[in-house]
């Protein structure tokens, strides 16, 4: 079983580093102590959102890179994190690992081997490059022990089929043993698995076999990349192509295959890695069924996100799934960089996948906390029996401030109503910053200044000046008096705590991969004048927005750079992020 | 050798993918329709499946390995892969361990390539007990157990080859006519001609018996005609309703030259007239008069000496027809389906007992031939208004789908396609009998549910297929086997939570090639489940190649 962050604290971690943590983190510790008390102070402070946020926020590149990586396989030892992450000398990685433990972002277990702390969520840190984005919550620990041990505990290694019977039992046990093998898929398995053991001299001697499972992971690398591709394509079919195992063999042993061996591998790995597919897809097909097939897929391809794969073989055959599609969207693809993916789709399906992107667009949650609907939608969500319960807050018309504690309880009630709510994250507002200030006190004295994390008191004076303006312009009296104390003490760090209507237009943000938004935020931009923080490949930089051209995937936007003049148009899909410049 | 412009791709999990815009796609398809199924065929790319039962299929029509391999070698763009080919060599090897020879009526012998094999057959529990006595090298069985024990072969993995052959029933000379009785020209459709080929084979021991597979409205009655006709023997068959059983008399008298009391039908009350032609029910046939006692129809009807036995939407057939099947082995047994899916996935039965599909055809291929009508799909999603919407909300899971499936405003959108198509043949069905009756009082247009005695039923349709009532709304009892030959157009109010077949079905209802094409509207509540289960419902058909727009009615 997976060692737990409370399990770590509680029974394994040793008790000199016990100490040494709860000194860092909690002061000087009393003596006697106990164990478990420590343990669940230590648990407590860590469960922190601010502090792990603060923990996360303090990451260097090369800390993101080994933090993804255990992300990638789960559970990782030494000599398999230098070989996941190479670019990172040997005494470097340690000091780095010795640290990341220090700070609870990693757990290590009586083996030696590594985990990432279960309580936290490490999405805001972790590599996409590395990732890509898809891969984390997928992948699957490198396992090739347990393969092996599923082919010889079928009787594979025991040679050649010599009779129906024995060739069932040992199809039905290979299926038994790898639940994640497709359907049919024991048979061309077994074969595969034959051919390697009759090439490697192996066939018909068990023992020799056995012998692999004591083997290291590294030999059983070696083992299975004997025969060349096969051993690749081998275990991407033991695991139904589905998850993170090819593309971690490819990631762990990409080095090492040669040419001919690493286009076959391309066969399994390119659906989980798009971008390394260079040319034009030679065949693409889309059906009226929802299904896909594709032989190769033009690099940079994000349909592979949004699709359930069946099956990676001559062509790879996948549907396109209401629950694909709606998490790919989840995740930032708009409509159009779907149907961009999907030239020549049948009108029904192009029906079929707006009518799903419109189910998405009623109602969004921001932050967990604020939710914007559609009239209609609002309308109906201020009548639902039981959601009064769950909205702290109606904030304009259409917008609630809701009980981030019952978030699950209510995404369920609007689920009733047929909504998809996305997770869409816009820009910060939290809903401690509107309790502070809507419901706890106006008393500035009862907000210790010691309790704001540090980027509250050093707001920039151009925000500042915003803020008191704000104030100033919406507040009156005895409110407008206490608002401006809580700002000069570092409590209002929104426009939104000021004017909750505010929100929607204040510092968006908007994310690269949301298409759509970024055009429509663009086109919201477009001659007015106002600013915005466009970040390319190149940097950031405040424009203001001069024209916009739309035309499908290849929409162009003319912006003017603030201070220069100068004018440049770049693709609206080559900007990672626009964020809104209060002025 | 493999050929880049190959219309085939041989996948290593047994599947085949058909390109049907290369030039050699037919050819392709005519090659390997013995050796494959036909799994699904959408605009692009047909998906074939190799398995055990249909290299056995093809051997038993005398395919040999070689020939398969050479087949889909001249037809692949890309290398067979190495486990493709082993499975079907291999499975080619294995077919005929197991074989059935004819000894005596009530008998026959049972032998085995090796003794290996006879110890396999003794060791397998769910094939012993219908072994027999030992006989040498293998058993001596009695022929009540043919079925059940081929199909326990067949699930053991052992491939039967089974030549015993099948009984030729009574001669019954049926001449087809050139022009109807009521005198329209009348020929047999090419794709027929070869249905009943491929179920035919010749006339080898592998043939006789089998599964056709054709669209709605291709016309699979005159398939059944055909066959007997060129075998000219007796016929027992069997429907899924009366209404349908009535349809086959009409048209049996219509396109051949038989007597009409040479056709009897076995129904309720006095109508039970054993005939050299008989029509029966499948509930009729599994009638009794409670659960402890035999079925009384069974044996009257299984002790007649048929030359064939017809089995009309296979794909329905009840679970005690199985037992009639497996004791009806000697027969010749063609079965007939649009739709071989069963929710309760019983397929592989439907093939062991009556017999494998042996023809299969894709539905876009007989609309381009103008064999069928084209139509035109769309889902319309309307709004449910608020309070509605609140109650669907706070509703349990299937009062959900009730309240979506009722949603009084499906009935403006009724009423505006009723005018978009005035003066065509309309059907309207559901799920839900009393959103029928509410639609049929509001529009005045006759009802039809399985509580109507099938007499006034019949009557209604024969005034709808005259075009007296150009509307009729229909509960699911006119799901299957009611041909209306001019009805264009359908509007689905309901459906249920998302059967495949039905849907289907209810699309056949309006494929009868005519002047105009055919409009297929099904109402979906917007927001709510019956999205989900609409587009669970469409998978067949999506799979046919036919195309939803999805539209928001405003």
């Amino acid at each position: 079983m997976a060692t737990t962050f409370r399990t770590w604290l509680e029974d394994r971690i040793s008790q000199s580093l016990l100490l040494e943590l709860a000194g860092l983190y909690l002061g000087p510790v009393e003596m006697p102590y106990r164990r478990q008390d420590l343990a669940a102070r230590l648990y407590a402070f860590f469960a922190d959102k601010d502090v792990q946020e603060t923990l996360l926020s303090g990451l260097d590149e090369a800390g993101c890179l080994i933090l993804s990586a255990i992300a990638f396989v789960k559970r990782v030892n030494p000599s398999l994190l230098a070989s996941l992450v190479p670019s990172i000398p040997g005494r470097k990685r340690e000091r780095l690992v010795e640290s990341l433990t220090k700070r609870c972002l990693l757990i290590s277990d009586e083996e030696g081997s590594y985990t990432l702390n279960d309580t936290i969520d490490y999405s805001s840190i972790l590599s996409q490059d590395f990732l890509h984005g898809q891969v984390r919550e997928h992948g699957l620990i490198i396992d090739l022990r347990s393969t092996i041990a599923a082919f010889v505990a079928a009787g594979l290694a025991d040679g050649p089929f010599t009779s129906p019977r024995r060739r069932k039992a040992v199809l039905d046990g290979l299926e038994a043993k790898l639940p994640l093998l497709p359907p049919g898929g024991a048979l061309p398995l077994a074969t595969r698995f034959m051919d390697q053991l009759r090439k490697q001299g192996l066939s018909g001697n068990k023992e020799a076999v056995q012998t692999l499972l004591s083997a290291s992971e590294d030999q059983l690398k070696v083992f299975l990349l004997g025969g060349g591709q096969d051993a690749a394509l081998l275990a991407a079919l033991a695991s139904n192509f589905k998850d993170g195992y090819a593309k971690t063999l490819f990631k762990v042993l990409g080095h090492d295959l040669d040419n001919a061996a690493e286009s076959r591998f391309d066969m399994v790995s390119f659906i989980f890695d798009s971008t390394r597919i260079e040319g034009d897809g030679t065949v693409l097909a889309v059906e009226a069924d929802l299904s896909v097939a594709w032989d190769r897929l033009p690099a940079g391809s994000l349909l592979p996100y949004a699709v359930e794969v069946h099956r990676v073989d001559v062509m790879t055959s996948a549907s396109l799934t209401k629950d694909r599609v709606i998490r790919a969207f989840d995740r930032g693809m708009s409509l159009e960089d779907l149907l961009s993916s999907l030239p020549g789709a049948p009108k029904g399906v192009i029906d079929r996948l707006r009518s799903w992107w419109d189910s998405t667009q009623l109602v969004k949650v921001y932050d967990g906390l604020y939710l914007e609907a559609s009239p209609q939608a609002a309308q109906l969500i201020r009548s639902l029996p039981g959601m009064q319960d769950h909205i702290l807050r109606r904030i304009g018309d259409d917008g609630f401030l809701m009980k981030r504690s019952s978030e699950a309880i209510w995404r369920g009630l609007l689920s009733g109503l047929g909504h998809e709510v996305l997770s869409t994250i816009a820009e910060k507002v939290t809903e401690e910053d509107h309790l502070l200030v809507l419901d706890e006190a106006m008393d500035p004295d009862r907000l210790p200044l010691a309790r704001l994390p540090e980027e509250r008191q050093h707001l920039d004076d151009g925000t500042r000046q915003v803020l008191s303006h704000l104030i100033d312009e919406k507040l009156t009296g005895v409110q407008k008096d206490a608002f401006q104390q809580l700002l000069e003490a570092g409590y209002i760090v929104s426009p939104t705590q000021v004017d909750p209507a505010h929100h929607v237009r204040t510092g968006r943000v908007v994310s690269g991969l949301d298409f759509n938004a970024k055009l429509s935020f663009l086109r919201s931009l477009c001659g007015t004048g106002r600013l915005v923080e466009v970040t390319c490949a190149d940097g950031s930089s405040p424009y203001s927005v001069l024209a916009l051209k739309t035309s499908g995937a290849s929409s162009t936007v003319t912006l003017e750079d603030a201070e220069g003049g100068r004018q440049q148009t770049i693709p609206v899909s080559a900007i990672f992020k626009l964020r809104e410049v209060i002025s | 050798m493999a050929r880049p412009d190959g219309p085939l791709v041989v996948q290593s999990d047994l599947t085949l993918l058909l390109d049907v815009h290369n030039a050699l796609a037919d050819e392709c398809r005519d090659s390997i329709n013995a050796f494959t199924e036909l799994i699904k065929s959408p605009e692009h790319l047909h998906t074939f499946r190799i398995t055990q039962l249909s290299i056995w299929n093809a051997r038993s029509t005398g395919m040999d390995e070689d020939g398969i391999c050479a087949t889909l070698d001249s037809y692949s763009r890309f290398p067979i892969p190495s486990a493709v080919e082993y499975f079907i060599r291999d499975n080619c090897r294995r077919y005929g361990a197991v074989r059935f020879q004819a000894l005596d009526d009530g008998h026959f012998r049972l032998s085995c390539q090796d003794a290996y094999h006879r110890r396999l057959l003794e060791s397998q529990a769910q094939v012993k007990g219908y072994l027999g006595h030992p006989d040498g090298d293998g058993f001596i069985v009695g022929m009540m157990a043919r079925g059940p024990l081929k199909t326990a072969l067949v699930k053991a993995g052992l491939g039967v080859e089974d030549l015993v052959p099948l009984s030729d029933g009574q001669h019954l000379d049926i001449k087809l006519r050139n022009t109807t009785r009521s005198g329209r020209p009348f020929m047999v459709r090419p794709y027929q001609e070869a249905a009943f080929k491929a179920f035919w084979a010749e006339g080898r021991p592998g043939g006789g018996h089998g599964t056709v597979v054709m669209p709605c409205g291709s016309g699979k009655t005159i398939v059944g005609i055909l066959a007997m006709a060129r075998l000219a023997v007796t016929t027992l068959i069997l429907t899924p309703n009366v209404a349908s059983a009535h349809q086959w008399i009409r048209e049996i008298l219509d396109k051949t030259g038989l007597d009409e009391d040479l056709i009897g039908e076995y129904g309720a009350g006095d109508a039970k007239q054993v005939r050299p032609v008989t029509v029966c029910t499948y509930s009729m046939l599994t009638w009794r008069p409670d659960k402890e006692a035999e079925f009384g129809h069974f044996k009257a009807l299984a002790s007649q000496d048929w030359g064939l036995v017809i089995y009309d939407e296979v794909h329905l057939l009840p679970a005690p027809v199985f037992r009639f099947s497996s004791a009806i082995q000697s027969r010749r047994r063609l079965g007939l389906t649009a739709t071989l899916v069963r929710e309760d996935g019983r397929e592989d039965e439907v093939f062991s007992l009556v017999g494998p599909k042996r023809f299969d055809i894709p539905w876009s291929e007989l609309e381009k031939q103008g064999w069928i009508a084209t139509a035109w799909c769309h889902e319309l999603r309307i709004q449910m208004d608020e309070s509605l919407r609140l109650d669907y909300a706070t509703a349990s899971g299937m009062a959900k789908a009730r309240i979506a499936a009722m949603n009084p405003a499906k009935k403006a959108v009724v009423r505006a396609l009723l005018e978009k198509h005035e003066g065509e043949h309309i059907l309207i069905i559901g799920q839900y009998i009393e959103q029928l009756e509410e639609l049929a009082k509001d529009f005045g247009f006759p009802l039809i549910t399985g509580r109507m005695a099938n007499k006034k039923r019949e009557e209604l349709y024969e005034a709808f297929r005259k075009g007296d009532e150009k509307v009729l709304i229909v509960s699911k009892v006119a799901n299957f086997a009611i041909d209306l030959p001019d009805a264009s157009v359908l509007i689905q109010v309901s459906g249920g939570f998302g059967s495949r077949q039905e849907e289907a079905q209810r699309l056949g209802r309006i494929l009868r090639p005519k002047e105009r094409d055919s409009n297929f509207y099904t109402l979906v509540s917007k927001y709510s489940k019956e999205e989900d289960f609409s587009l669970n419902r469409q998978k067949f058909l999506s799979a046919q190649g036919y195309q939803y727009s999805v539209e928001d009615w405003q």
